[in-house]
């Protein structure tokens, strides 16, 4: 097995985590109910495990790097170089619509929000724009909404830009 | 001969048969939908039994709960989406077999595997659920943390090669376990403020954010947009040579399913990831594990289809319901006057015996159901990729808003599908940390209420006998896959030295 570059950066960022996790852990505060192990005691634990494997996995990319020379590091980007930044960009702009949608729900309600977001999507993943992708999208909506909020019975957000809130 | 009459009558007389039938396909849909967990399809049809007769009632929520267990590896094989915990295990393979166009043979053996299993279920249950209801008396707090690391032994064989990536991963997951109340003192914990955290992250959610949405995300950035691979667009069951290679491991999961499924809150998930991890240790073809094993469906959905039944031994035996959809059915039973326990079989053996014969019906129904919609379900998923990624989408977020009507969860699936894709990107390998999330309250509360019992001494975890066998078991399990390790990336280096 290979270690890499982005394995370096993955220690790195276990580490970090680590350091983060913690202090966090630290700040928890004790109980009188607390037993001997307290409400941070498993998480401190946790922390330093993190700690260990972030550590090992630096030490071990640095060992080989150092051993190996530059030329590895050329290597270790294989994936990445051979497919370039466009790949986690379309990545990041199906990321966008989700997280629009997680904003705009609670104001436009379930069946509008699922409804633009299944045309959203289905655009940006190269669906022609016509009357087809509307229709669908709509149904979409309406579809799972009847599936949910009418055959299942549970509640679904109907927005407050409707109710005049 | 008794019990059986009683259980023909019982059925005969009442509308159990169609209830069955309904049941099943009321919890395949409810499995199949992400969010929706097998004790929410039963609690929604709870308030429908108060009207009927006791058989009916129990057989029509028991029926809910299998059919929702096999419906759970629907969406796990097409989509990467488990619908329910317990499938996470099977997406593994099943999802690989489906990306090679095998999406028929996939689900054909997930049937069949989760046909064998239920009833191999059903027939410890009606055999041996007096001696077995002790095994959950056996259990302690020890023993519950032992079992809990003795799961954890399997991050191991679910690590893709790669030990260190694997523990980081399942430590990541122990992490997310930790997040909500203390379970000794209820102080929060990594909540920032919070409220809808203070409850804890579901497991469930964890898996869909790192399947389903992960997935996507990598989906979304292969082009080129031509329909996902079609393959074999039917229902393949398997024939008698796939039977017979599929004999070993859905013993194994089967073993596995009813220890775990007669432990109270040890469930279908830990069975399902230990029966896969241990089918491919005993695999005489284990590299084909995780690119598309049919062994990896076999083992992890006989596994979570025995605990279908086995987790009814400490339920009607002792009245302990060792699982949330076990808490529903004990609810049916309430509902209707029985109180599950020791006196059950002889104040209400009808319903008993009915509930034995309705869960006969409710895996045949299972079956023929399953012939039924299975080929659609192929179809529908063979649509062009776009529409395919904005559909299951759609389906997600909106099965994960159903849970706690919580647009916070789906932010939050959302947050560890970026998670996914990154650890994904790093090569880290996700079971393990799936497993961590799933084990770690378990682990954490019965160490710490072992160490409250003792007053901190650590001695009680090798004093108590189902402990001390339990972690021995986990040490050798661990021992052993790091030797396999080991031996296996050494072969290469050993290779090379010899041809160099």
């Amino acid at each position: 097995m290979r270690a890499t570059w982005s394995e370096f950066l993955l220690g790195l960022a276990m580490l970090l985590l680590s350091a983060g996790y913690l202090y966090t852990a630290s700040q928890i505060p004790d109980s009188l109910l607390s037993d001997v192990v307290g409400a941070g005691g498993v998480p401190k634990a946790l922390g330093w495990a993190m700690a260990i494997l972030g550590a090992i996995l630096c030490t071990r990319s640095a060992v080989v790097w150092l051993r190996d020379g530059a030329a590895s590091t050329h290597g270790d980007n294989d994936d990445a170089s051979a497919t370039g930044v466009r790949p986690h960009l379309l990545a990041l702009g199906l990321l966008a619509i989700l997280a629009a949608y997680v904003v705009i729900t609670p104001y436009l309600g379930y069946p509008c929000s699922t409804a633009l977001m299944v045309g959203a999507v289905a655009r940006f993943g190269g669906a022609p724009f016509n009357r087809n992708l509307i229709v669908i999208a709509l149904a979409a909506g309406l579809g799972l909404w009847l599936m949910f909020g009418q055959l299942l019975g549970i509640q679904m957000v109907m927005g407050s830009l409707w109710d005049g809130r | 001969m008794d019990a059986l009459s009683q259980a023909t009558h019982a059925l005969y007389t009442s509308w159990a048969i169609p209830g069955a039938f309904l049941g099943v396909l009321w919890g395949i849909l409810g499995g199949a939908l992400p969010g929706i967990s097998p004790s929410i399809a039963m609690a929604l049809l709870l308030p429908l039994t108060y009207s009927m007769e006791p058989v009916t009632a129990i057989v029509l929520l028991a029926s809910v709960y299998v059919g929702a267990e096999y419906g759970g590896s629907i969406p796990a094989i097409l989509i990467r989406t488990p619908g329910t915990n317990s499938a996470s295990a099977t997406v593994i393979d099943g999802y690989e077999m489906a990306r090679q166009g095998r999406a028929g043979e996939a689900l054909g053996i997930s049937l069949m595997a989760g046909l064998v299993g239920g009833l191999f279920g059903l027939l410890v249950l009606v055999v041996a659920t007096k001696p077995l209801a002790m095994v959950a008396l056996a259990f302690t707090p020890p023993a519950y943390f032992a079992l809990g690391v003795l799961g954890i032994s399997v991050v191991a064989g679910l690590s893709s090669g790669s030990l260190i990536k694997g523990l980081v991963a399942a430590v990541i997951g122990l992490m997310f376990s930790m997040v909500g109340s203390d379970p000794v003192s209820g102080v929060p914990r990594f909540t920032f403020g919070e409220p809808d955290l203070l409850g804890g992250i579901k497991p469930l959610l964890i898996m869909v954010g790192l399947f389903a949405v992960t997935e996507m995300l990598v989906q979304i950035s292969e082009p080129p947009w031509a329909k996902a691979n079609a393959g074999e667009a039917r229902l393949q069951l398997p024939n008698w040579a796939m039977l017979k290679r599929l004999f070993k491991p859905t013993a194994i999961g089967s073993a596995i399913g009813t220890f775990e499924g007669v432990t109270p809150g040890a469930g279908g998930t830990i069975a399902a990831f230990m029966a896969y991890s241990e089918a491919k240790r005993w695999s005489s073809k284990p590299e084909e594990f995780g690119k598309g094993s049919p062994e990896g469906i076999a083992a992890p959905e006989s596994a979570n289809n025995v605990v279908t039944a086995t987790a009814l031994v400490p339920l009607l035996s002792l009245g302990i319901p060792g699982s949330n959809s076990a808490a529903v059915l004990l609810g049916g039973f309430l509902v209707h006057g029985l109180q599950p326990g020791p006196m059950l079989f002889e104040k209400a053996p009808e319903v008993v015996y009915g509930l034995y014969g309705g869960l006969l019906i409710a895996n045949i129904a299972m079956v023929l159901i399953g012939l039924v919609i299975l080929t659609p379900c192929i179809w529908l998923v063979n649509r062009p990729k776009p529409w395919l990624i904005a559909f299951i989408l759609a389906l997600v977020v909106s099965g994960v808003y159903s849970v706690h009507q919580s647009m916070f969860e789906v932010g939050l699936v959302l947050g560890v599908g970026v998670l996914g894709y990154v650890l994904r990107f790093c090569k880290v390998p996700l079971l393990p940390m799936v497993l961590g999330v799933v084990l770690g309250f378990m682990i954490e509360s019965n160490y710490r209420r072992s160490l409250l019992l003792t007053g901190g001494d650590h001695s009680i975890f090798v004093t108590d006998n189902v402990s001390l066998g339990l972690l021995i078991l986990a040490a050798v399990l661990t021992a052993y896959s790091l030797w396999r390790e080991f031996t296996k990336s050494a072969a290469p280096t050993n290779a090379a030295a010899k041809t160099g």
